[in-house]
């Protein structure tokens, strides 16, 4: 059943793509006045920041008119060097033609010696045009010339480089990146001076038409990997592509589980070594966050910092956010399942004022946790959406006053605000948020199997997330590598950050092309 | 078949072939031992756990002639198909009762240690969810967890026996010269029983991306599969004595509960033990579950597996279901311990040699040109 939807999907998938390419774009014609009304004609409704200006090359007599988006351009710029040179008449013309020839090569005169641009190109149709003027660049009609010269003059609100707010560093490069693609690309370009260092340009969104660039170098990363990439991107058809977390969910490889397939940073120095280890970067266009990819789990506890302070503080950092990460998802569970069920497994005295303790609250166990971790989930969520001067004192009123009153009370015993306390900080252990956030999920269901079957329920939760991260994959790596399949080679780097100097192979599990760090085998293909 | 990334690799075999073995056992073979012989219980794992081993690499071998082929293929090489499909019977039986009395035992070593007042049908319903869930992606799916979980058990067994050398006395094996060697070669197939598992290598070296290394891997899973054991005997019977043994149900459980965990942080190691002797039983159950839906898939003559995953389990629940009480389950221990001396001791060695004298499998061929 499932197979004739998808194939009748499939069917309309092609009707419409068939359609698409019977659809012929209207082109230009020689007079100015028809290019000009036509583009008019399109742009006029969409509102007031599309500037026409209609003036004559002063040196001919000829028409010409430019067309940009005010805002996207620098006015300043245009008005130097495309309106006064054609104005004020600019460069020589020694054409002996008819009239019709004679406009022709004027246009081609004006394109080679009058406009002082870095960046000229010519648009053969008006669709062509049209995308490139969205994109910020100015349009140059000029009469008797059947296409539209487009000058490159993108300038746009920017913010500058700045330090990245996920993934801070004590130690380390303190630039981010920005919503601009080209900054994005330069910044990486900066840390990598290798020539084989490859931006792949693709463009994707029916509407958006979001620039997307697949970073790669070549020589290290495997083809067949930079090949799925694409192929994948090529079979999102989308109207809009915002930010690279929708790119993600698009093209990652399991969307019902919980874990985040793919990494995603701010920072170029994270970037650059994943390029480096044998991975590709994706670049959209408006958004600071790229995405790494392949990804496996004990990546997402690598932080930019390790590499950079000396090797043991960035060993027993790794083991700590190991411990935490363990701490947020399993810490309630097993407070629920020892209180409820095997209160024996303690010692004596613990268990005895941990009994005292409970004497008053009226809940069982289960619907204790279940209640103070759902009050902090509503906390952090209050504190995340709020300004954050107002976001501090949530935090304050929230954790201190509620918790205190909730022990007076009685609704919640001391050892819960503790467990819970202990559970949201080491939550916060983890640097990357995305992998943070499935700890907090997947933290309920284990509670409820440790409500209904104790340690025992417990341990089946622990199986049923080594079997889901066992049988997960990012772009044909496995994710629970080199844990499972087992790669030694690759363990200096995941449970611990061994000295650099030992580290002289990249993670085989990615299957670089070059797996030796130190020998030069790129720079020589070159 | 399958690709070269989805082969097994020798770790990976090495570690299903443990896994499989250690389950069980782990708690309730000091038992068995002392029930078997007054003395030398020691000597008699080790015993058992070489001549495991031995069969190990008789399996191996036999392996190795067929490349790509599991008992289910080469035995109607060797035998013809009507024979072998008597073998297929065979085996496809004795993985389904297999299945269900490790999923029983558990059963009831849950009950007594975690669970009280938990129904029994619970415990086993979830851990046939569980092990459906895991089998159902196929042998790579499942060793891939005998990898990931394979140091779990061991380290925790490891710390186990390590503080339980605390309360050991050497005094019980001052009788080792009066050990009766006939009485421990007697008794040799009483224990083995402890060691089945080891047959996932009848279908696991099919699957080898280098079927070369498979005797080395097989006999590195047995291996260390017979020092835990007998580590894990040894330590039993200089803890609690022979006397004492023969009356404790799981004693190394009881080696757990009796031991002062320095720091005191909890009152009752034995807890943590059984949790994570729970991973060690999940792998074992597993391993049978989907060889049991494999072999009952290919009695029937079809090809995929999947859909039979799911149909054994019900018939697994049932078969678990059926003894009464701890005594019915033992008698059933008896009777597939039996089936298995005759399903996956006796058959393997006998198409063995069959094959050698009818020069049929790669190494057959190559010694007739």
């Amino acid at each position: 059943m499932v197979r004739i939807i998808k194939k009748k999907r499939y069917n309309k998938d092609k009707e419409g793509k068939e359609q698409q390419e019977e659809y012929i774009a209207p082109t230009f014609s020689v007079d100015f006045d028809e290019n000009f009304e036509k583009f008019k004609g399109y742009l006029e409704k969409s509102g007031d920041d599309v500037v026409f200006r209609e003036f004559a090359f002063a040196t001919a007599d000829i028409k010409c008119g430019v067309i940009f988006i005010d805002g996207m351009v620098s006015k300043q710029w245009i008005q130097v060097n495309v309106i006064s040179p054609l104005l004020l008449g600019g460069g020589q013309l020694n054409i002996d033609a008819d009239e019709k020839e004679k406009r022709y090569k004027t246009a081609l005169t004006i394109k080679r010696k009058i406009i002082s641009a870095a960046e000229v190109s010519e648009a053969e149709d008006l669709d062509e045009a049209m995308r490139m003027l969205i994109s910020g660049e100015t349009i140059l009609l000029v009469d008797g010339y059947d296409k539209a010269i487009v000058i490159g003059t993108r300038e746009f609100p920017l913010r500058g480089v700045q330090e990245p707010i996920t993934d801070p560093v004590i130690r380390g490069p303190r630039d981010g990146f920005t919503e601009a693609l080209r900054f994005n690309t330069a910044l990486l370009r900066r840390k990598i001076k290798d020539p084989n260092l490859v931006f792949d340009m693709m463009t994707l969104g029916r509407r958006s038409k979001t620039d997307i660039i697949i970073s790669y170098i070549k020589g290290i990363t495997n083809p067949k990997l930079v090949e799925d990439a694409k192929k994948r991107i090529e079979k999102i058809d989308i109207d809009a592509i915002l930010d690279s977390g929708q790119l993600e969910q698009l093209i990652e490889d399991n969307n019902i589980s919980p874990f985040p397939q793919m990494q995603n940073t701010e920072r170029p120095d994270k970037a650059a070594s994943a390029l480096l280890e044998g991975r590709i970067v994706i670049f959209v266009d408006g958004t600071p966050f790229v995405i790494i990819a392949p990804a496996s789990l004990y990546q997402f506890f690598q932080s930019a910092e390790d590499y950079y302070e000396r090797w043991i503080i960035g060993t027993l950092l790794r083991g700590l956010r190991w411990v935490g990460s363990f701490i947020a998802t399993f810490a309630p569970a097993l407070y629920v399942a020892i209180v409820s069920y095997h209160p024996g497994m303690l010692p004596t005295p613990l268990a005895l004022s941990l009994a005292a303790s409970r004497e008053g609250v009226p809940f069982p166990a289960f619907i204790e946790a279940l209640l103070m971790e759902t009050t902090i989930e509503l906390l952090r969520e209050a504190g995340a959406r709020l300004p954050k001067p107002i976001g501090q004192t949530i935090g304050i009123v929230g954790g201190i006053i509620i918790g205190d009153a909730a022990v007076r009370a009685g609704i919640a015993s001391p050892f819960m605000v503790i467990v819970v306390a202990v559970t949201a900080i080491a939550s916060f252990i983890i640097p990357s948020y995305s992998l943070a956030i499935a700890f907090r999920i997947i933290r309920f269901p284990i509670m409820i199997l440790a409500g209904t079957l104790g340690l025992y329920g417990v341990m089946l939760a622990f199986i049923i997330i080594n079997i889901h991260l066992t049988l997960l994959k990012s772009f044909d790596a496995n994710y629970m590598s080199p844990i499972s399949p087992v790669q030694v080679s690759d363990w200096k780097d995941a449970f611990v950050r061994a000295p650099i100097q030992w580290m002289k192979k990249r993670p085989v599990y990615i299957n670089p092309v070059d797996i030796d760090r130190y020998e030069q085998d790129a720079v020589k293909e070159m | 078949m399958s690709t070269e990334k989805d082969r097994l690799s020798s770790v990976q075999v090495m570690t299903l072939a443990a896994m499989t073995i250690i389950g069980t056992g782990l708690i309730n073979l000091p038992r068995q031992v002392v029930e078997a012989v007054e003395l030398g219980g020691v000597l008699l794992t080790l015993v058992a756990g070489g001549t495991v081993t031995t069969l190990s690499v008789v399996i191996t071998l036999l392996g190795r002639r067929f490349p790509n082929k599991t008992i289910i293929e080469y035995s109607s090489d060797i035998v013809g198909p009507i024979l072998a499909k008597g073998i297929h019977l065979l085996l496809a039986v004795y993985f389904l009762v297999g299945t269900a009395l490790v999923l029983r035992l558990f059963s009831d070593a849950m009950k007594a240690f975690l669970l009280d007042n938990t129904p029994i049908e619970v415990i086993m319903i979830t851990m046939l969810i569980l092990t459906i869930y895991l089998a159902q992606n196929g042998i790579n799916a499942v060793a891939r967890i005998c990898e990931a979980f394979f140091p779990i058990v061991l380290i925790s067994s490891s710390i186990l026996l390590i503080l339980g050398l605390k309360n050991f006395d050497i005094k019980e094996f001052y009788s080792l010269w009066q050990v009766d060697l006939v009485d421990v070669v007697q008794n040799i197939s009483a224990v083995t029983k402890a060691y089945l598992g080891f047959e996932v290598l009848l279908f696991a070296v099919a699957f080898m991306a280098k079927p070369k290394k498979a005797v080395i891997c097989g006999v590195a899973g047995v291996g260390l599969t017979t020092i835990i054991y007998t580590a894990t005997v040894a330590i039993c019977i200089g803890v609690f004595s022979y006397d004492a043994l023969k009356f404790q149900m799981y004693p190394t459980m009881e080696l757990a509960k009796s031991i002062d965990f320095p720091g005191a942080f909890a009152e009752r190691f034995d807890v943590f033990f059984a949790i994570f002797w729970i991973v060690a039983v999940f792998t074992t159950i597993c391993v049978l579950h989907y060889l049991a839906g494999f072999t009952t898939v290919r009695l029937i003559g079809l090809k995929n597996y999947r859909p039979f995953i799911y149909l054994v389990a019900p018939i697994i629940y049932f078969l678990a279901l059926a003894p009464q009480n701890i005594y019915q389950v033992k008698l059933c221990g008896q009777i597939f311990s039996n089936l298995g001396g005759l399903a996956v001791v006796l058959i393997p060695i006998l198409l063995f040699i069959i094959a050698i004298i009818r020069k049929k499998g790669e190494r057959g061929s190559e010694e007739a040109k």
